[in-house]
């Protein structure tokens, strides 16, 4: 049975060797000049001022929150592919039990259900990526205390940050959204 | 390998999500500590199901977990980016209008 | 016939419930999100259909399905009960004058999508299917706890709640990792039994070996039903996160999510360390884990009614009384028999009332009055005679003074805590109770006898006052006849009369 898994190993010590062969030649023939410009992160662009992670829109994330849960739901349906042939021959794990049919259209309801989450996060405009949210299908409902719009990163670090983001030139001016604290 | 190395990275583990989340400022890192606990009980369930014999439970266990986490992952970052939209601050320490 | 689709038919509550939420979602997304008031009303008519459904089960004999869920009476009452509770915080939604009115189609659908976890909680002996409940009901309490997302407290509750739910839940389930380990089993039932098919085989020979590292996995495992229940030491979100939510999930967390870990508790503790155990090595462990219980139990109803005392906020001092009353009911747990049970699910029920009363007056305070402080009550039962006469009924009864159904339900936890060899602790809860009386008659005071300097008119609401009067007027009836619930209790007995 271990020469079952040689392909396994085959294909891992290839991929493995592929990338560390490419690095080493690059590594040996690319010029080496460690210059004070050349060691900084984009060579020839501004240079980076700041933390890191508050630079992302607030749209990444929502769409990498919808991808998280979405890829992870695949691990119910990998073992139910798998066991869905058994299930209708009556073979295998699923030997007598005779839920072919039925665990055919429990699997399609999971996965209406999923669907009907992708829906949801489509209907609510989290995956218009171009349109603002002022343009969204979904109507938010008025401005308020309880139903602020949404704000970008940018917009709040313009806001908590006045006096930096004046000196640059691109202060926010919004005051439609209070905070009821 | 026997059971015992196993638990004892299980437990580790647990140790490091505990101690993460007990010393970071920031509540980012305590989701992390919080991930590595449920992680630290998932080597655990396949650890045990591996050394106990016959039947699925720990495994199906396990899968169930990853997804429990996802899930936890996903309505806690969304909670923590209204915090910051709020509070401009991940600090839970900054977070405090709530009190006697 | 087919055992897949006869479970199917056994869970056929749960799956209308779960359609319930789903076909509110998308009834929500296809109004976009217009006129939520609807989405109110269909949530209270399918909450009425489940509920039929559920009342007809009552009585049934008990039986298991896929291996996992029970259906029972013991979880019908509690399911019963929790339909009860959420179509009551429907209402409060719907009265609300500070809620808006369009695009919150999904605080029905995730209270819908908590009730599904409370109730696959309550209904099983499987520790997986135990922790995706919890989780379920959790997941969609934090959303709830922070659904006025423009509002800082709000948020801060969400915050707050999500790491406390988030590490408990994870404690949690390292212990069930180990329990696994130990017994090779997750079944409780097949656990607490002496030959199991599994190796190695149960919760026995394991004691056997070494209490120890059993004990550890308890404590673990306890930490989520205390977090659930807002037991010492896991209580510290409660306040917060009660002040912080909006009061119709305020009155959600308090009432239904806690009665949730009560039931799986109960089931829990039922079915591992019943006091009449099969081996005489799990009775002696169990009189250890009932100690245990029995002093969280002094110490969470102390530390609830000491800090219920200085609240100056309505909202805060209940989140305070809730974590006492906590206390209150693992007397009956701490027992570990069927008296000592069926008295945690008396008292369960008149909580239910009482609660579900006393967070309906403070939802209506904020809306008259705009502000939670006892200050601001100041002559409000002369402007408002029902609703706050309904509140003293509510005061009374979370004291535990006759003509109330508190007072009964007290009455059977110490008279069962007393005969189980617990009257240290009923002395304890005794002396609470007399603490409690002060600062729940402060309320009272406030009410009725200050003077008010607030011009403002009552608000008129028949429907949301009708409401609150019949739950008063329950809690007194109840109280006057415990009879009827006494019968619904023992018939839905956990381990058999």
């Amino acid at each position: 049975m271990y020469f079952d898994y040689l392909n396994v190993l085959l294909f891992s010590s290839v991929g493995f060797l592929f990338v560390f062969i490419n690095m080493a030649v690059g590594s040996l023939i690319r010029p080496k000049r460690n210059t004070e410009e050349g060691l900084e992160t984009y060579e020839c662009g501004e240079p980076t001022t700041g933390e890191t992670w508050i630079k992302f829109d607030i749209r990444y994330y929502t769409v990498a929150l919808v991808y998280v849960v979405f890829a992870v739901e695949i691990a119910f349906l990998f073992p139910w592919a798998i066991v869905l042939g058994d299930a209708f021959d009556n073979t295998g794990a699923a030997e007598g039990s005779g839920i072919g049919v039925f665990a055919l259209v429990e699997g399609v309801i999971f996965i209406g259900i999923l669907f009907l989450g992708l829906a949801y996060v489509w209907a609510k405009g989290d995956l218009d990526w171009v349109l603002g949210y002022e343009d969204r299908a979904f109507d938010p409902g008025e401005p308020g205390p309880l139903n602020p719009q949404p704000r970008s990163l940018a917009q709040i670090e313009a806001e908590t940050k006045p006096a930096e983001a004046a000196k640059h030139g691109d202060a926010a001016q919004d005051d439609s959204e209070g905070d009821a604290a | 390998m026997g059971l015992g190395a196993y638990i004892a990275v299980s437990a580790i583990l647990f140790t490091l999500g505990l101690v993460t989340i007990a010393a970071r400022r920031n509540i980012l890192y305590v989701l992390f500590g919080i991930e590595m606990i449920l992680n630290a009980a998932n080597i655990n369930f396949v650890a045990f199901n591996r050394f106990n014999g016959d039947g699925m439970d720990g495994r199906m266990f396990a899968i169930f977990v990853i997804i429990l986490a996802a899930a936890e992952a996903a309505v806690a970052l969304a909670i923590v980016l209204n915090v910051y939209q709020l509070f401009s601050t991940t600090k839970p320490s900054d977070v405090d209008l709530l009190r006697e | 016939m087919n055992p897949y689709i006869e479970g199917m038919q056994a869970l056929a509550p749960e799956l209308v419930l779960t359609a319930l939420a789903l076909i509110v979602l998308v009834a929500d997304l296809l109004t976009k999100g217009k006129d939520s008031r609807r989405m109110g009303y269909l949530t209270l008519a399918g909450l009425a259909v489940v509920g039929g459904m559920l009342a007809l089960r009552l009585g049934e004999p008990s039986q298991t399905y896929f291996g996992m869920v029970i259906v029972d009476s013991f979880g019908t009452f509690f399911k019963l009960f929790t339909v009860a509770a959420v179509a009551v915080v429907c209402v409060f939604i719907l009265s609300d004058k500070n809620e808006r009115k369009n695009g919150i189609g999904e605080y029905y659908f995730l209270l819908l999508g908590a009730s599904v976890g409370i109730f696959f909680m309550v209904s099983t002996n499987h520790l997986l299917l135990l922790v995706l409940g919890l989780e379920l009901l959790s997941l969609a309490s934090y959303a709830l706890a922070g659904f006025h997302k423009g509002q800082r407290k709000s948020a801060e509750a969400a915050m707050k709640y999500v790491v406390f739910g988030g590490l408990s839940a994870g404690i949690m389930v390292y212990g069930i990792s180990l329990l696994y380990g130990m017994t090779g089993t997750l079944d409780l039932a097949e656990m607490a039994t002496l030959a199991g098919d599994s190796i190695p085989t149960g919760l026995v020979p394991q004691l056997y070996l070494s209490a120890m590292p059993v004990g550890v996995a308890m404590v673990m495992i306890l930490a989520g039903f205390a977090y659930k229940m807002s037991v010492v030491p896991f209580h510290f979100w409660t306040p917060d996160v009660y002040e912080g939510s909006p009061t119709p999930v305020t009155t959600f967390l308090a009432v239904a999510s806690k009665a949730a870990g009560v039931a799986a508790l109960l089931r829990f503790v039922g079915a591992l360390f019943p006091v009449d155990g099969v081996d005489e090595i799990i009775m002696w462990y169990g009189d250890r884990f009932g100690m245990l219980i029995a002093v969280l139990a002094a110490v969470t109803m102390t530390l609830g009614n000491l800090s219920a005392l200085r609240q100056q906020s309505l909202k805060r001092m209940l989140a305070y009384s809730s974590i006492a009353h906590a206390g209150y009911i693992l007397i009956g747990v701490a027992t570990r028999t069927s008296e000592g049970f069926d008295a945690a699910m008396y008292y369960m029920t008149a909580y239910y009332f009482m609660n579900l009363g006393a967070f309906g007056v403070l939802l209506y305070f904020e809306s008259a009055l705009g502000s939670d402080r006892i200050e601001d009550m100041r002559g409000f039962g002369w402007k408002s005679p029902l609703i706050s006469i309904a509140m003293v009924a509510f005061l009374v009864s979370l004291t535990g003074l006759p003509p109330t159904i508190g007072f009964y339900g007290k009455y059977l936890l110490f008279k069962v805590g007393v005969a189980e060899g617990l009257g240290w602790l009923v002395i304890v809860a005794a002396l609470n109770s007399v603490v409690s009386l002060f600062y729940y008659f402060s309320v009272a005071k406030s009410l009725f006898l200050k003077e008010s300097n607030d011009e403002r008119p009552a608000l008129s609401q028949p429907l949301f006052a009708g409401l609150l009067t019949a739950i008063g007027v329950l809690t007194i009836f109840f109280g006057l006849f415990p009879d009827s619930i006494q019968e619904l209790v023992e018939m839905c007995s956990l381990l058999g009369s």
